[in-house]
């Protein structure tokens, strides 16, 4: 099992609509994939149409086990589960930290079902945090979608630092451009500045569509409701780089 | 994950009607149509089914589904030049790998095949998820002809995460007056042909009562193991697998030792008869069935020599395989020669003579309760006392001895499983299989060097090849030399087990008295 985090420090960066999708696209090419949706707004699982069990909660869900495997729920799409998440995960940092090596406890969780799935793919809140700690721990890769403005790109230099300071391999870390308006002359000069930088930045660069933002209404990734949109197109690349990066070849059913 | 459950309607025209009445309870959407073909390959004793796999062929595509958790590995069998008969086959990966754990030795052959035209609908909740599926399925059964056959299934399938919501959907068409039918599609459309999915066992099958008159007890147990032997017996001449004479083998050599039971119960005159006729028939398999063991080595003989000698191995497996093709055309000749058909037949008459009859002597009548004791703590015995006089000094001769007294041991207990508590023979037979297991492959050591040893005077040493194979068969019998001693000193560990006193107390306590 190959485990994927779609992460950012900052909110509303088009991370859910990627991580949505990208699942999407892996699941098609039969690879059987879980998508974890960490965040407590539920994003993804309100994408997929899917609500956790009424007695699921944050500290269920670090104690693993029995707990996952009966919250795992199939979404519409074939080779495609998600574990859907629930409000009490804001509390997730508290439950995280009463357990031991707490910084290892989602790479634990995880490792119990890793003969299950091909991909993990992991939907991250916001912030900097110990699930975001854990999150560092637990991926093989991080992607990090990146709007191109002045702010995102602080934030992401933070991040920089941060796995510098904390000793993460950096290696890991990934960035792609989010929510481009290419009109906007800003955000031009921001992408070439910044691919100028010499960090791992993906080619592949999602624009700002009325059609992604409408998966909201539809409730569907734009990869199933629109396959042969643009913004279906543009995923689709992005998931061939990341499925490069991660070593894999095309597989088809 | 659970499996999807079928149920059965009676015709077609109940589709229409079971439709409405869902739908008039559910919230059932979509109605897509698909057409499907299939081919469902299995071994002949079902290996794939017993553990849950399916594998078919459809669309040119070679597809292993495991039922239990509803994952599935798929090869696309044109770019693989067609279908394969044994895992090896395949391409290397997940499928063959999957494939050889299950199947082992056995071939793979077509089962049944069935077309399917289905309607799917998906059942959805409040938020529009689909939480269920539901197909209609009218599935032609069996290929073409007279013998086909057209059944109506409608199909539950569940999700993951939606166990509840399934269990609700399956009562909703129970309360219809549909019955659920047990199975998977494989199981059910056999059973539509007239078939039993995994019906076939190697192993004595046959359900004795402890009040059963001797007689009329051996006679089903004899006519369960001439079931097997024919079973098997296409199979054989038509070369599918090594397995099937395999069975057929072991079926000789237990119906040898079940005669050998006749002592008191019928005539002496039947017993010697067939004695004979099937001590014939395994001596004229046996050259087969060790040249099978040959090829099925060829890959453990390889790793065994270290690579410089393995050239040599090719001349050596020349000969064998060319020793194999004119046994198996004499031994298909055997089975298909007027003897053979006669023994049989002289045989099933002798089985199917009504009790009570002339030939019958008096022992015939009694329970057979007291027969199975009687015999089993006599071979048990015999067992015990032949393998306390094994000790260094001994023989290979004295090993065979009493590696042929544990068989008819083991025979005896299987013959007569059935009238014991089932939880104590297994206990013993696990005991027993693990001494026959250290026996038996110290036999096989010792065959294959003897065997071996015959190869190396037909080789001609004047030649560079004959040479190599010279040195590789001697690398071979080296080898298995170690590992026959090796063998050879873990007997005294498992005869000890089992001659023990905890199984001489389970053996006391399941087969005194009468």
């Amino acid at each position: 099992m190959i485990t994927l985090a779609l992460y950012s420090m900052k909110g509303g960066v088009g991370k859910t609509a990627a991580a949505v999708n990208l699942a999407h696209l892996a699941s098609a090419e039969t690879y059987r994939t879980l998508i974890c949706d960490l965040d407590p707004q539920g994003a993804s699982s309100y994408y997929f149409r899917i609500k956790a069990a009424r007695n699921f909660n944050s500290s269920k869900f670090v104690k693993g086990g029995r707990f996952i495997d009966e919250n795992i729920k199939g979404t519409d799409y074939p080779n495609l589960d998600l574990l859907p998440s629930k409000l009490s995960y804001r509390n997730l940092d508290l439950a995280l930290d009463d357990m031991k090596n707490s910084k290892f406890r989602l790479q634990r969780i995880f490792r119990e079902i890793e003969h299950e799935y091909d991909y993990l793919i992991l939907d991250c809140p916001p912030g900097i945090s110990l699930v975001s700690e854990n999150v560092f721990n637990a991926s093989d890769y991080i992607f990090v979608p990146l709007i191109p403005t002045t702010l995102s790109v602080m934030t992401y230099e933070k991040l920089l630092e941060f796995f510098t300071k904390k000793e993460y391999d950096a290696g890991r870390l990934y960035a792609f451009f989010s929510m481009v308006e290419s009109k906007k002359s800003l955000h031009k000069e921001m992408m070439e500045k910044i691919e100028s930088g010499g960090q791992n930045i993906l080619r592949t660069r999602i624009p700002y569509r009325s059609d992604i933002e409408r998966m909201g209404v539809y409730r569907e990734p734009v990869t199933a409701f629109l396959p042969q949109s643009d913004s279906a197109r543009i995923y689709a690349g992005l998931w061939e780089e990341i499925r490069g990066i991660t070593g894999m070849g095309r597989a088809e059913g | 994950m659970q499996n999807s459950q079928y149920f059965v309607l009676e015709d077609r025209s109940a589709r229409g009607d079971v439709l409405e009445r869902m739908k008039n309870g559910l919230p059932l959407t979509g109605d897509r149509k698909a057409e499907k073909k299939q081919l469902f390959l299995d071994t002949y004793d079902h290996r794939l089914f017993k553990k849950g796999c399916l594998l078919t062929k459809e669309d040119g595509r070679l597809i292993l589904r495991d039922t239990g958790d509803g994952t599935s590995l798929s090869l696309d069998l044109d770019a693989e030049g067609g279908m394969p008969r044994f895992w090896r086959d395949l391409p290397e990966g997940p499928l063959r790998d999957n494939l050889r754990s299950v199947i082992d030795v056995r071939a793979l052959m077509p089962v049944v095949g069935v077309e399917s035209r289905a309607a799917h609908l998906n059942l959805e909740n409040e938020d529009g998820k689909t939480v269920a599926h539901v197909n209609f399925e009218d599935v032609e059964v069996g290929g073409d002809g007279a013998d086909k056959k057209v059944i109506h299934l409608l199909e539950a399938l569940p999700m993951r995460g939606y166990a509840e919501e399934f269990q609700k959907l399956t009562r909703y068409i129970s309360d219809l007056g549909l019955a659920p039918a047990e199975g998977n599609i494989f199981s059910i459309a056999l059973g539509a042909a007239g078939k039993k999915a995994g019906a076939y066992t190697s192993k004595v099958s046959v359900v004795l009562d402890t009040g059963m008159p001797s007689g009329k007890a051996l006679k089903v147990v004899l006519s369960s193991l001439l079931e097997t032997m024919r079973k098997n017996e296409d199979g054989i001449v038509n070369d599918i697998d090594t397995e099937f004479l395999h069975d057929f083998r072991v079926a000789v050599r237990r119906t040898r030792s079940a005669l050998a039971l006749m002592r008191d119960v019928f005539p002496e005159g039947v017993k010697e008869r067939f004695k004979a006729e099937f001590s014939g028939i395994g001596r004229k398999s046996n050259e087969l069935r060790d040249l099978d063991i040959y090829l099925l080595r060829r890959e453990e003989y390889t790793e065994m020599l270290p690579p410089a000698l393995r050239a040599g191995l090719d001349p050596l497996f020349d000969i064998i395989e060319r020793e194999r093709e004119e046994a198996h055309r004499e031994f298909a000749l055997e089975l298909a020669s007027d003897s053979y058909r006669r023994s049989i037949e002289a045989w099933e008459e002798f089985l199917h003579r009504e009790e009570p009859s002339g030939d019958a002597l008096p022992g015939a009548d009694a329970p057979v309760i007291g027969l199975a004791k009687l015999r089993i703590r006599k071979r048990y015995r015999k067992a015990i006392k032949l393998g306390k006089s094994i000790d260094g000094s001994s023989s290979d001769r004295d090993l065979h001895t009493l590696r042929i007294e544990c068989k008819k041991l083991r025979y005896y207990l299987e013959f007569f499983e059935s009238l014991f508590p089932a939880d104590e023979i297994k206990e013993v037979i696990k005991h027993l299989k693990a001494l026959q297991d250290n026996l038996g492959d110290y036999n096989d050591m010792h065959v294959q060097q003897e065997r071996l040893k015959g190869y190396i005077s037909k080789m001609d040493a004047s030649e560079d090849e004959g040479r190599e194979s010279i040195a590789a068969a001697g690398g071979l019998i080296s080898e298995l030399y170690m590992k026959q001693k090796q063998i050879r000193s873990e007997f005294h560990g498992r005869f000890e087990e089992f001659a023990g006193e905890e199984m001489k107390e389970l053996f006391d306590d399941l087969f005194s008295g009468n």
